[in-house]
């Protein structure tokens, strides 16, 4: 346990060392500042707009780090031959990989608590209305995603390049919600054959539309928290794709000859 | 690799390729001006049938809100923030939208629903009696009240249970996702907070007629006199970047009169008049250049022209007396509206009244 | 007496370090990436074909976006290539034995810069022909203003690559990255924005003037006039669009290419 902390500790203080964290925050808020500071109209009470706009640049932004980081652990290690002292230790390699994750998703939670400090005083000043128990949910279900995204990339970077799996995970983000509408779109329209691929990429890919609630939140005039059944299942789901990618992480990783 | 001696020669070539090209970026805006001149409103704007089309169809459907374009993207996000949130098939007619404020389902077209009584579509203005507001004035301010609507089914976006074949997956989706049972009322929530849209799609496309239609339409539902000053200011904004659309002069005209204005929202509406006769076609025949809305926007300019002269005037015979002179003209000018002349009888009669009245 | 010292034409500069980085791009990291993006297009194909195309407007949307994907993905892939060309060359330290030909910094920089467009080029090719060959394709749609708006396109890629070589002599990877993406997605609508909406006084002029000096990628992109079946450009505004591209790119380069010879490595 020890050893796992001392490795998450080591990769979420080189995260906060690196400064990349503050200025993926500074860009996205200036992003969000940039337009927010464009006049509509003199009229109070106008949040929806900046609810959608920052939650829209905060979730990528984090998306994208988490990526990032959780993409160049591993073949890093390779590359700069400092796993070979760190496997040297009395570490397993499942721990040095629990580690490695347990840094990346804490260093995802810092850059999200800052994000969302941002977002709940922006909304607080703009005269909005706060649901914290929503609130509350899309940052659970928001971390939710991202251990699905890191463990993916984690995987991905053991078998193919830092920019493969950069992309891979990027495109899986960017087009969640088009993948799901998709097959449930073209279900109608496709064969018995077509039908059981749909099926299965529906099963085989994780859904990551599932785990965002922003709509809910932007339009949280009319939407109240869902249920904790809802909450409870999707925390099943995310850990069941996240453990699978980091089985497979952790057999590539065995495997590997170092 | 074949060696030559260009040692020498290289800095002073590089150090020529710095001045050269440092003298031609200092007029590189000169260059961005002469391109700018050039540029051509994009039809995907302004093409108000083809957007509805496109943003209809499958394909744009299984794409959500990923748009190429900040016009087609507003089309989405009307339908979405007038459900809050929840994502119908695309039905909502936004040219109606755009033409009246009408929020009317595009399978309806020129059909008002039931209870669809809050907002007065402006080509029924001259079927009144001598109306004196116009569109949206019965209505309740947006964002303020809701309405519900009973309309015809239409789809949502995430599958019934009923019709699901995903399972658990499904039922997920319904409870994460805004949802309604499309069997259900639609719930219209007010467009109010979709002004910062329409205000972003302006800047990026000063071309963009329709956003400063919306953007005027929903800052006037908010029947507030700042609103109405701003919507002006958007309008005259609109103007300037468009001199020729007689919609935005019409629109101009009605939240001027909702001022109190009364002279300017004549010139503005006589304004509409003088832009429509030079664009409708002699016989107001619909093709692809002049849309039915074009027509009933330009028949409510005319009638507007009319009826405002109405309201300058203490006196109602000396007002209807004007009123009727000016729609004498405006019959002769423009041919096929019979609009106009049921306008006339109504006025005529009106005047026949007033006389008897005041005698 | 010192003997004239000889270096590697910049033909034979370009010619070798181009074909090096081009395959090394496709063997190892690009290649990847590109089949990614090929992959992209082939399900969007099989999409549209599934549900069909049923009208003009719709057909125009699906290839509007089909040939909007193929150059963003292209111009992506030539800025990632453009912003990490020469500062890992300098991280391996594989770029010594190069300068120790001796190639010339200048000749280096346009080598790259030129690698980095040729790679961008051939990705734009590859998904161009996918993006469009699949596409529902109407008659109102002129072939010239596609050809003008790929030449304008492949402009702009030059464009870009240079910018990437440029900033890449001062700032880190990840900032020129962020900053070439805003200009390419923004830089435009941030132009024709506060431009539009700045007062006729002196000083508002001067703020449109100067915002002009923004290196603008939006009026290389004929794509809607292609997909919404507009005429091509006149001879002389597409010459203007063609010789903007060519002096931001020049500009770049040059002093991309002077400040990294002045840049101790």
């Amino acid at each position: 346990m020890r050893a796992i902390w001392l490795i998450a500790r080591s990769v979420l203080l080189e995260a906060v060392r690196r400064k990349e964290i503050y200025a993926i925050v500074l860009i996205s808020c200036l992003i969000i500042a940039g337009i927010m500071s464009i006049d509509f109209f003199g009229l109070r009470g106008l949040t929806k707009f900046y609810c959608e706009v920052s939650l829209q640049v905060m979730s990528t932004a984090a998306a994208l780090t988490t990526i990032a980081l959780a993409a160049r652990q591993l073949p890093r290690e390779f590359e700069a031959r400092t796993i070979y002292p760190l496997l040297a230790k009395p570490v397993s390699r499942m721990s040095f990989i629990l580690g490695k994750l347990l840094g990346v998703m804490l260093a995802a939670a810092f850059c999200f608590a800052l994000f969302m400090a941002i977002y709940i005083g922006g909304t607080i000043y703009m005269g909005g209305r706060i649901s914290p128990l929503l609130i509350l949910q899309y940052v659970y279900l928001q971390l939710l995603g991202l251990l699905i995204l890191a463990t993916l990339a984690f995987c991905l970077s053991l078998w193919l390049n830092f920019d493969a799996a950069m992309t891979i995970g990027a495109v899986l983000y960017f087009a969640a919600s088009i993948i799901m509408t998709s097959i449930s779109y073209l279900y109608d329209f496709v064969g018995s054959v077509g039908k059981l691929v749909l099926k299965a990429s529906l099963y085989g890919l994780p859904q990551l539309r599932l785990v965002d609630l922003s709509e809910k939140v932007v339009h949280s005039d009319v939407w109240s928290p869902i249920p904790a059944w809802a909450i409870a299942a999707l925390t099943c789901y995310a850990f069941v794709y996240s453990g699978l990618y980091l089985a497979l992480a952790y057999i590539s990783f065995r495997r590997k000859p170092l | 690799m074949p060696m030559v001696d260009i040692k020498e020669r290289s800095p002073r070539i590089l150090k020529g390729a710095l001045f050269l090209t440092s003298v031609l970026y200092a007029f590189i805006p000169v260059l961005w001006g002469a391109i700018a001149r050039e540029n051509v409103t994009p039809m995907r704007v302004s093409d108000l049938a083809a957007q509805q089309k496109r943003n209809t169809s499958a394909i744009a459907t299984i794409l959500g809100e990923f748009r190429t374009n900040l016009s087609d993207m507003l089309f989405i996000k009307t339908e979405r923030y007038l459900h809050g949130g929840v994502a119908y098939m695309p039905h909502i007619d936004t040219e109606q939208l755009a033409s009246s404020g009408d929020v009317m389902h595009s399978k309806h077209e020129l059909r008002r629903p039931a209870t669809s009584d809050a907002e007065t579509s402006v080509t029924e203005l001259p079927n009144t009696d001598l109306p004196t507001t116009g569109p949206g004035d019965q209505g309740t301010p947006a964002g303020k009240e809701d309405e519900l609507h009973r309309e015809e089914e239409a789809a949502t976006l995430i599958r019934t249970p009923e019709n699901d074949f995903r399972g658990f997956l499904g039922t997920l989706e319904r409870t994460v996702k805004p949802w309604r049972d499309p069997r259900l009322p639609h719930e219209h929530i007010g467009g109010v907070e979709l002004l910062p849209w329409y205000r972003l799609a302006t800047l990026v496309d000063p071309k963009n007629v329709r956003a400063y239609m919306i953007g005027a339409w929903w800052l006037k539902t908010i029947h507030d006199e700042h609103a109405l000053r701003e919507a002006v200011k958007f309008l005259e904004e609109g103007i300037r970047q468009n001199p020729q659309s007689f919609q935005l002069h019409l629109m101009l005209g009605y939240i001027l009169r909702d001022l109190g204005e009364k002279q300017r929202a004549l010139s503005a509406f006589e304004k509409a008049v003088t832009l429509v006769a030079k664009q409708r076609p002699p016989t107001g025949d619909v093709g692809p250049n002049w849309t039915i809305y074009n027509e009933e926007d330009a028949i409510a300019a005319c009638s507007m022209a009319v009826l405002q002269r109405r309201e300058l005037h203490e006196d109602d015979v000396r007002g209807l007396e004007d009123a009727l002179h000016r729609l004498r003209e405006l019959r002769a000018q423009f041919r096929n509206m019979p609009v106009l002349e049921r306008l006339e009888r109504s006025l005529s009669s009106q005047l026949e009244a007033a006389r008897k009245t005041k005698s | 007496m010192n003997a004239p010292a000889t270096v590697v034409p910049l033909r034979e500069t370009v010619r070798y370090l181009g074909r090096a980085f081009f395959l090394e791009a496709l063997r190892r990291r690009e290649f990847y990436v590109l089949l990614l993006f090929m992959g992209l297009y082939l399900i969007g194909a099989v999409v549209v074909r599934t549900v069909g195309v049923t009208d003009a407007a719709t057909a125009a949307f699906v290839l509007n976006l089909g040939l909007t994907l193929a150059f963003f993905l292209s111009h992506l892939m030539t800025l990632l290539l453009a912003v990490r060309a020469i500062p890992e060359e300098i991280e391996t330290r594989t770029i010594y034995p190069l300068l120790a030909k001796p190639v010339p910094r200048e000749h280096y920089v346009l080598a790259k810069w030129f690698s980095a467009w040729l790679t961008g080029s051939f990705t734009c090719g590859v998904l161009l022909l996918l993006g469009w060959l699949p596409a529902p394709h109407t008659d109102a749609l002129h072939p010239a203003t596609l050809l003008q708006a790929i030449v304008l396109q492949l402009m702009s890629l030059a464009m870009l690559g240079a910018l990437g070589i440029f900033l890449s002599v001062f700032w880190p990877k990840s900032v020129n990255i962020v900053i070439l993406l805003m200009l390419l997605l923004a830089g435009h609508r941030l132009i024709v924005a506060v431009g539009g909406h700045l007062p006729d006084t002196w000083w508002g002029g001067l703020v449109r003037w100067m915002l002009r000096y923004i290196p603008d990628f939006g009026i290389l992109n004929l794509i809607d006039r292609y997909t919404d079946g507009f005429a091509p450009l006149d001879v002389m505004d597409f010459a203007i669009r063609m010789f903007y591209a060519f002096v931001v790119s020049g500009v770049a380069l040059a002093w991309g290419s002077f400040s990294f010879r002045r840049r101790a490595l």
